[in-house]
């Protein structure tokens, strides 16, 4: 992961132009490429007005230090958005999160929460309406909140925020919510195990529904941005019981970060890691990127009952949930009741 | 020597089948839920446990098949007029819905921590492992759900009401 290039959307307002700002401090702190994008047609904008828009916010990424990109595109802005970040290999979406707020917040379709949903890389979702200062020296958030639940999803949402904390230099609070202490203490002791040595991590254990309990910790502890896997955005779950991101993005009075956990590609490997990944036209694999740069791709369906497969981490195998089959990197058959390995695959 | 057998004694036999197959496959499961409550090795918890989760697929056929020959079987039969086998029905669903909700995370619960602890967690103490293995939630599902196998077969033979 590395957002060395960051896009962000804008439609001239000034709720956007915070988006802009945010970006353009971020694309300044990690020495990034910023991509200024406008959509022209769903909103009735004739080409020059989209011009201006664009040239308008570059001036303003200019100002604080940072030369932009301008990009304007026919469409509905969300798609433009991802169809930019997608064009441009982008490893970060920002977007102000106009529509998010309380009174609109049943109303799906709302730009950010459709990028959160569509987007082929990570989402950073501003705060625009009361924002917490954001310190002019120093890292742009003064700490980041996690949450994790222990699943893989969540753990990989642990890791991109301990390698956001990295990128900016800030410790990161790792929170598991649940009533049950004895997985509160195995949740945070996995965050705990995947922790870069020089990266401060403190941990707690909250109480109560998790969007709520999140955001109330960030803000009982100072943190400027909350960092959420994309898992239960999408499908029919986010539509009958939404999800924790999703609360969490409607709740938040301050930015938070979209981490694409769900729905990755083979680009989101790092080396030594391995995920089920999205090839291309929707065929999953077993991937995993070698030191090297080579990846070993399986079919990520189990030979015993056909559930799908997750990395191990910590022990570098690849463990069935369903019945506990685990295969080696090659695919090998470590432990039952599977009895066939699984098949290699082509990219 | 063939027999003529009627639609209702073929569908009746399907019924039976999904019972047995149901017995056989979670038998299974009850067997290592028992046995649980002794043993107190990680790995051997989780071995116990993955066999017990293999079962299920057998579980789930055996029960389409026990509901689809009682569905056909009870129109067959016209036996929808009798609250006998109303309440066999309002048995399996309590069961069901018990099974989902305490049983299916208890051993989900009890098998994030053995794992972790197979991976020399020290989050988990052994004391801790007792305690979870002990908690009376497990029996008396097993309990229920023994009651409830002994109950609804007597609905069915003697059909009291």
């Amino acid at each position: 992961m590395g957002y060395t290039r960051i896009v962000v959307g804008t439609d001239g307002s000034e709720t956007a132009g915070r988006a802009v700002d945010r970006a353009a401090r971020l694309a300044k702190d990690l020495d990034g490429t910023l991509f200024l994008v406008t959509a022209s047609a769903p909103i009735g904008m004739i080409d020059s007005v989209a011009e201006e828009i664009v040239v308008a916010a570059r001036d303003r990424a200019r100002a604080r230090g940072v030369e932009a990109q301008g990009v304007v595109q026919e469409g509905d802005p969300a798609e433009v958005l991802t169809s930019v970040a997608a064009s441009k290999d982008a490893g970060l979406v920002v977007v102000g999160d106009q529509g998010l707020g309380k009174a609109r917040r049943f109303k799906l379709g709302g730009v950010a929460e459709r990028v959160a949903v569509m987007a082929p890389c990570d989402v950073l979702i501003v705060e625009t309406q009361n924002p917490p200062e954001a310190p002019s020296e120093g890292p742009v958030y003064p700490r980041l909140l996690v949450g994790t639940d222990g699943s893989p999803t969540a753990t990989a949402a642990v890791q991109r925020a301990y390698d956001f904390g990295m990128m900016i230099g800030v410790g990161v609070l790792v929170a598991t919510v649940t009533g049950d202490d004895v997985l509160a203490a195995i949740h945070l002791e996995e965050a705990q195990k995947i922790k870069p040595r020089a990266l401060g991590v403190e941990t707690r254990v909250l109480r109560g529904e998790p969007a709520k309990a999140l955001v109330k910790e960030a803000d009982d502890e100072g943190c400027g941005l909350i960092v959420v896997g994309n898992r239960g955005l999408t499908g029919a779950r986010r539509v009958l019981l939404g999800s924790v991101p999703s609360r969490v993005a409607h709740r938040a009075d301050r930015d938070v970060l979209i981490a694409r956990t769900v729905g990755r590609t083979i680009k989101d490997l790092r080396p030594g890691r391995g995920g089920v990944v999205d090839a291309g036209d929707g065929k999953m694999i077993a991937a995993f990127l070698e030191e090297d740069g080579t990846i070993r791709a399986l079919d990520p369906r189990c030979t015993h009952m056909g559930c799908t497969v997750r990395f191990n981490q910590s022990e570098q195998t690849w463990d069935c949930p369903c019945h506990g089959s685990r295969y080696d990197l090659e695919g090998e058959v470590l432990q039952g009741p599977a009895k066939k390995p699984l098949s290699p695959t082509k990219l | 020597m063939l027999v003529a057998i009627s639609a209702y004694q073929l569908w009746f036999f399907v019924h039976l089948l999904g019972v047995f197959g149901l017995f056989l496959s979670h038998g299974v499961s009850a067997g290592v839920a028992l046995k649980l409550r002794r043993e107190r090795d990680p790995v051997r918890i989780d071995a116990l446990l993955q066999l017990s989760a293999s079962s299920i697929p057998a579980f789930y056929v055996s029960f389409l098949v026990l509901v689809t020959g009682g569905v056909v079987a009870g129109f067959l039969g016209s036996w929808w007029s009798q609250m006998w086998i109303w309440a066999s029905i309002g048995i399996l669903v309590a069961i069901l819905i018990s099974m989902y909700a305490i049983a299916g995370p208890y051993y989900r619960r009890v098998r994030t921590i053995v794992q972790a602890m197979a991976r020399g967690s020290e989050a988990v103490t052994a004391e801790q492992l007792d305690g979870i293995l002990r908690a009376p939630s497990a029996l008396w599902n097993a309990i229920f759900g023994f009651t409830a196998l002994l109950v609804i077969p007597y609905l069915m033979v003697f059909k009291p009401f």
